[in-house]
């Protein structure tokens, strides 16, 4: 054979690996919709058992439709949604005109307000000039910096989305690495700079409706399902101490896998002190969008059970475009609409689903042999979140357990705020797989991050995560007025 | 003259890989071939996490998947560089190869290019049902090369 012959030959590749392995990769999306299509005809054709309705069936098996396609993503996450809506009028679950209006869902409208501000944030490149003029006060020492490298993507997400902190700050961490001369795979230090800032990221995503636009999802579907609410300020009183507490807990956790091997990162800091530099002096464009982003969160704040939180949002907007500080093509460039279908057709499935009955006929037959106390209750809801969330979007589990967790909620006569914090707070702390969620899979592919070690690392943190979580659930919540 | 290829990419390498190919080169006054191929899939992976699952817009996505191709090739031209001096200060005949794509593709167009005798690899440390699930370039290459394949386990960083 010559060296043509041979390459020819060494084009065509024969997949060696066990035949049910090879024909389920390369058949996998068509199988999983068929297997979706089949499942819904089952649910559809089988009788309605004892205490379902058979609108409550038919939204079921909408359910098991859109759970199927969350969870493999054959379909995009948004697209799954928009299945969704249209399912429900035409099995006659809803009329039309009722399933296209939830998608002006006042939660849809306050989480498009807040990509818009955070693109804002991002265009105008101050949410880059925070993270440089925070993270330059920790260089004493590398034990300082890389808490500087896990508080600083923390506290930025408590106001813009995790995933954008961390795109944003991944080039800064990877300038520090550079600076200190670390290797891929031959230095804990630069391992442990990527986890703090995926870890950091995620952490601070619990702690309000901004940093993870699944936890205004989940109150947009307690609102629309039973008329109650979680207000701006709530949520942060009955998160923040939480991620207080997890902070310092992910250092150590992290200190303790990934040791300190350098000594000095005065380099770091020069680099970064020269990133500041190019920054220049901030500009007034900055300035005024500071003044915005800071009004809205405290109108928020003190406002928001009065004026509405995507009201409050949309006003920012609004004053966005009439001081000229954002065009219509940053919203093309830095928002995706896919939020928008995404959001608004989980709502409407969980409406759906609440209306029903479904969503109380599920909740008594998954949990009722099991659920004894509603400590277990919240329990066995935490860790299935914290579960799924390491193989599917939060989004996608918040839209999946929530009308679950409803059902339970007015099954058990607990609080359904209970209900929401339980399942979009854990939804929000996933550590362990590195391509779970983007902060994950952004600090892996710098290519400093072994996957073992984020494993291994990531799901003790995901442990120690849920203890205190629970703790928190039992001894801080009542004491907010959060009882179960 | 005999041929070593040292396959290595962003995700797979180890100094006591590279430490076998010069040596063996020396010792049998072999052509070294280093081949680093730029892993090409992750950052798609990135992007797609972003987009579909962070609902974040385009541009900042592209951003970052490129902030990601530029380590990668970054990565791979002071891996090349140090790997040429070592060969260089041990007085080896020395080849680079830069490919961008999938490992197990790369490699065997590299065997076949240069004809390589041995070729030396890196196997990362993951579990067997990994393995199983999302396949072994490193298996499959030990089994399709047409050449003597030597294996180094990824080593444990020590600090």
């Amino acid at each position: 054979m010559n060296l043509q012959e041979h390459r020819a030959a060494q084009s065509v590749v024969v997949d060696t690996r066990p035949f049910p392995v090879v024909f389920l990769a390369r058949s996998y999306r068509w199988l999983v919709i068929s297997g979706a299509a089949l499942v819904f005809g089952l649910i559809l054709s089988l009788p309605a058992p004892a205490g379902l309705t058979l609108s409550g069936q038919k939204a079921l098996a909408v359910f098991a439709v859109c759970l199927i396609m969350w969870l493999t993503r054959v379909i995009p996450l948004a697209v799954t949604s928009l299945l969704a809506i249209i399912l429900l009028p035409i099995l006659g679950i809803m009329e039309s005109g009722e399933a296209f209006s939830l998608f002006g869902n006042q939660a849809v409208f306050f989480i498009l307000g807040a990509f818009i501000l955070a693109a804002a944030l991002m265009k105008s490149g101050l949410s880059g000039r925070m993270a440089l003029f925070f993270l330059r006060r920790f260089g004493r020492s590398p034990q300082a910096l890389l808490s500087g490298t896990l508080l600083v993507p923390a506290f930025l997400s408590f106001w813009m989305p995790e995933h954008a902190v961390a795109a944003m700050m991944f080039p800064i961490v990877l300038e520090i690495v550079h600076s200190l001369e670390l290797k891929p795979k031959q230095h804990t230090y630069a391992e442990s700079l990527f986890l703090s800032l995926a870890w950091g990221a995620a952490i601070g995503g619990i702690a309000t409706f901004l940093g993870g636009a699944r936890n205004a999802l989940a109150v947009g579907i307690l609102r629309q399902s039973t008329g109650q609410w979680i207000g701006f300020f709530e949520w942060m009183v009955a998160v923040v101490p939480i991620v207080i507490i997890l902070l310092p807990i992910a250092y150590v956790v992290i200190r303790r896998f990934c040791p300190i091997d350098v000594g000095d990162v005065s380099k770091a800091i020069e680099v970064l002190e020269e990133k500041n530099k190019e920054f220049g002096r901030i500009t007034i464009e900055q300035k005024l969008i500071g003044v915005i982003m800071i009004l809205t969160v405290l109108a928020w704040i003190f406002l928001g059970s009065r004026f509405e939180l995507a009201t409050i949002a949309i006003v920012s907007v609004v004053a966005l475009f009439v001081f000229q500080l954002v065009k219509w093509k940053d919203l093309e460039d830095y928002v995706n609409w896919g939020v928008v279908l995404m959001y608004g057709g989980a709502i409407a499935l969980g409406f759906a689903l609440a209306d029903s009955g479904a969503a109380g006929w599920l909740a008594k037959v998954t949990l009722t042999n099991w659920a004894t106390t509603p400590l277990l209750i919240v329990g066995m809801l935490a860790v299935l979140s914290l579960v799924l969330t390491e193989g599917m979007s939060n989004a996608a589990v918040v839209a999946m357990l929530m009308p679950v967790a409803l059902g339970i909620a007015a099954q058990y006569q607990l609080d359904p705020r209970v209900m929401v914090l339980t399942v979009a707070v854990p939804a929000g702390l996933a550590f362990t797989m590195p391509m779970a969620n983007p902060p994950n899979a952004i600090a892996f592919s710098s290519g400093f991050v072994r996957a073992r070690t984020m494993i291994l690392v990531g799901l003790r943190l995901t442990i120690i995560a849920l203890i205190i979580f629970l703790i928190m659930a039992r001894y801080y919540w009542p004491l907010i007025g959060l009882e179960f | 003259m005999k041929t070593i290829i040292l396959a290595i990419s962003t995700t797979q390498h180890s100094p006591a890989a590279v430490r076998y190919a010069l040596d063996v080169a020396e010792k049998e006054h072999a052509r070294l071939v280093t081949l680093f191929v730029i892993d090409s899939k992750v950052p798609g992976l990135v992007f797609e996490k972003l987009i579909d699952m962070g609902f974040i817009g385009e541009k900042p996505s592209v951003e970052l998947k490129e902030a990601v191709e530029k380590e990668y090739q970054q990565q791979a031209d002071e891996k090349i560089a140090e790997i040429r001096e070592l060969a260089e200060g041990r007085g080896l005949e020395h080849d680079i190869y830069l490919d961008k794509g999938d490992f197990f593709e790369s490699t065997l167009q590299a065997i076949a290019k240069f004809s390589a005798d041995v070729i030396v690899l890196t196997r990362a440390r993951r579990s067997q049902l990994s393995r199983i699930f999302s396949g072994s370039a490193v298996d499959e290459l030990t089994k399709r090369a047409p050449c003597e394949v030597k294996v180094f386990e990824e080593e444990r960083i020590r600090s």
